[in-house]
């Protein structure tokens, strides 16, 4: 029962990757079909999702501890309350046209929700499946993936079904929503249970000899700091992240530019779709891998084989068909999503099971960082080679290669992980208090 | 709001019926999204 109440919390709070659909409806509350002056602008509706991801990961990394004091029920509930709370807040903003109002509701209280849901059953899943933790977060977060599938077309259903000439839908339809996400995480909150102490799967005999890069120790939160393992990680998360976030922001103009005449818009849509569903699997996929093979072995997969898709991206562009293009950016996207996955497990075997939530949520302060960085890097380059007089298909291969690059940083990180030295390990007992 | 509640006891073991149900619950709303997203991705295949 644990799976889909992880899954239930993931597949809600994951909407806020769909959150760019209301864009165009917010733009247009007083001019209906049109923006008139008066409207608010894109860049200020940007702004929204901005806040929502920087409170995503302030609050992962300030309520990490409270989360481990208090269980996963509890912390699902409260996500529960502020992630719909942000949707009805935000129906008022709508309604009363104060953007004030909608950034502090979807930005400040739904981000506070999505934080706090996103690592609420992560050590929890750890706990029940300590022979696959990669398996077990990979179900859960691979929800956060789809949840943007879900929460487009239902947006776009809502909308329809509540624009009249008068109005575009948007604040009934956050009302609706708030409600609709709301039902679904509460079946999480019902479901979620934390294993009895010292619980073993059926058959499981843990390995009394330690093994490489996997600690039967337990480090806390706080000294996870102080150790180079968990800056790392950081950077690890960051380069994974930044790279994923900044193509994946570019790439229906990307697809569409560099198969000028082959790809309409509509194709395009589809292909941001498709990577979405890459993004998906590979969150499942990679994370399970992760438990056979390793999580080093994994991350070294990630940044090894994306540093070599990067760099093959401007030559694939160049073909006629754009059928190759679409698999290797499937791959990247898969393994942008398995970064995501991999890392509670990764931080399971370095630091633990005793704070793993704690210091996951701390460690998601990486995603705030790349969530800004992404994007910027990604158009700041691109603008110096357009208005440098590059041609705008030719624009994105220098982006490729800085890309790549990052991810290079990445697997050097990745070859630097080593044990945790053991002078930060707590002492057993106090572990199992 | 209290999830000890199992915590001092042995894990029952839940009905397979209510672990189908609960992933039925959380599965149809992921299809239907998966679904959404096949149906859009077709123009890429077909080039209308």
């Amino acid at each position: 029962m644990i799976p889909p109440a992880a899954l239930a919390i993931h597949l809600s709070i994951g909407q806020v990757y769909a959150f760019s659909v209301f864009n165009l409806p917010l733009s247009q509350i007083i001019g209906v079909t049109e923006s008139v002056p008066g409207d608010w602008k894109l860049t200020t509706i940007g702004w929204i999702f901005s806040i929502a991801i920087v409170f995503l990961g302030l609050s992962a990394a300030v309520f990490g501890k409270w989360l481990e004091r208090v269980g996963p029920r509890k912390a699902m509930f409260i996500a529960a309350l502020c992630f719909s709370g942000g949707f009805f807040v935000s129906s008022l903003g709508v309604y009363l046209h104060q953007i004030w109002i909608v950034y502090l509701g979807y930005g400040v209280l739904g981000g506070i929700g999505l934080g706090i849901g996103y690592i609420s059953p992560v050590s929890t899943l750890i706990k029940w499946f300590p022979d696959r933790p990669g398996m077990a977060t990979g179900m859960a977060i691979m929800g956060f993936g789809g949840g943007a599938m879900i929460g487009s077309p239902l947006a776009v259903a809502l909308l329809d079904y509540f624009s009249t000439p008068d109005s575009v839908g948007v604040s009934e339809t956050f009302l609706v929503m708030g409600a609709v996400y709301f039902a679904l995480m509460m079946f999480g909150v019902i479901t979620v249970r934390i294993p009895p102490k010292d619980w073993k799967p059926e058959g499981y005999v843990p390995s009394e000899k330690p093994r490489k890069l996997i600690t039967n120790n337990h480090v806390n939160a706080d000294t996870a700091l102080k150790t180079p393992q968990f800056w790392l990680l950081w950077v690890i998360l960051c380069v994974n992240v930044t790279a994923g976030i900044g193509v994946l922001g570019q790439a229906s103009p990307m697809i569409q530019e560099m198969f000028e005449g082959v790809i309409t818009a509509e194709a395009a849509a589809g292909f941001v779709g498709l990577l979405s569903l890459f993004n998906l699997v590979g969150r499942f996929f990679w994370s399970s891998l992760s438990d056979k093979i390793g999580r080093k072995t994994v991350y070294a997969i990630y940044f090894g084989l994306g540093l070599l898709m990067y760099t093959l991206i401007p030559t694939l562009g160049r073909l006629d068909t754009a059928i190759w293009f679409v698999i290797g950016f499937g791959i990247i996207m898969s393994m942008y999503g398995g970064g995501f996955s991999t890392i509670p497990a990764y931080l399971r075997d370095l630091f633990g099971t005793y704070q793993v939530g704690a210091i996951h949520g701390r460690l998601l302060t990486a995603w705030s960082t790349a969530g800004i960085l992404g994007p910027v890097l990604v158009n700041y380059i691109r603008e110096i080679q357009i208005n440098a007089g590059v041609d705008k298909a030719e624009a994105y291969t220098v982006t490729m290669y800085i890309m790549a690059g990052l991810l290079l940083i990445g697997l050097v990180c990745n070859y630097l992980v080593k044990e945790v030295d053991p002078k930060y390990h707590m002492f057993k007992k106090k572990d199992e208090e | 709001m209290k999830d000890t509640s199992q915590n001092q006891h042995e894990v029952e073991k839940t009905p397979v019926i209510k672990i189908a149900l609960a992933w039925l619950f959380v599965s149809i709303p992921l299809m239907w999204g998966i679904y959404q997203v096949v149906l859009k991705s077709l123009p890429l295949f077909t080039g209308s």
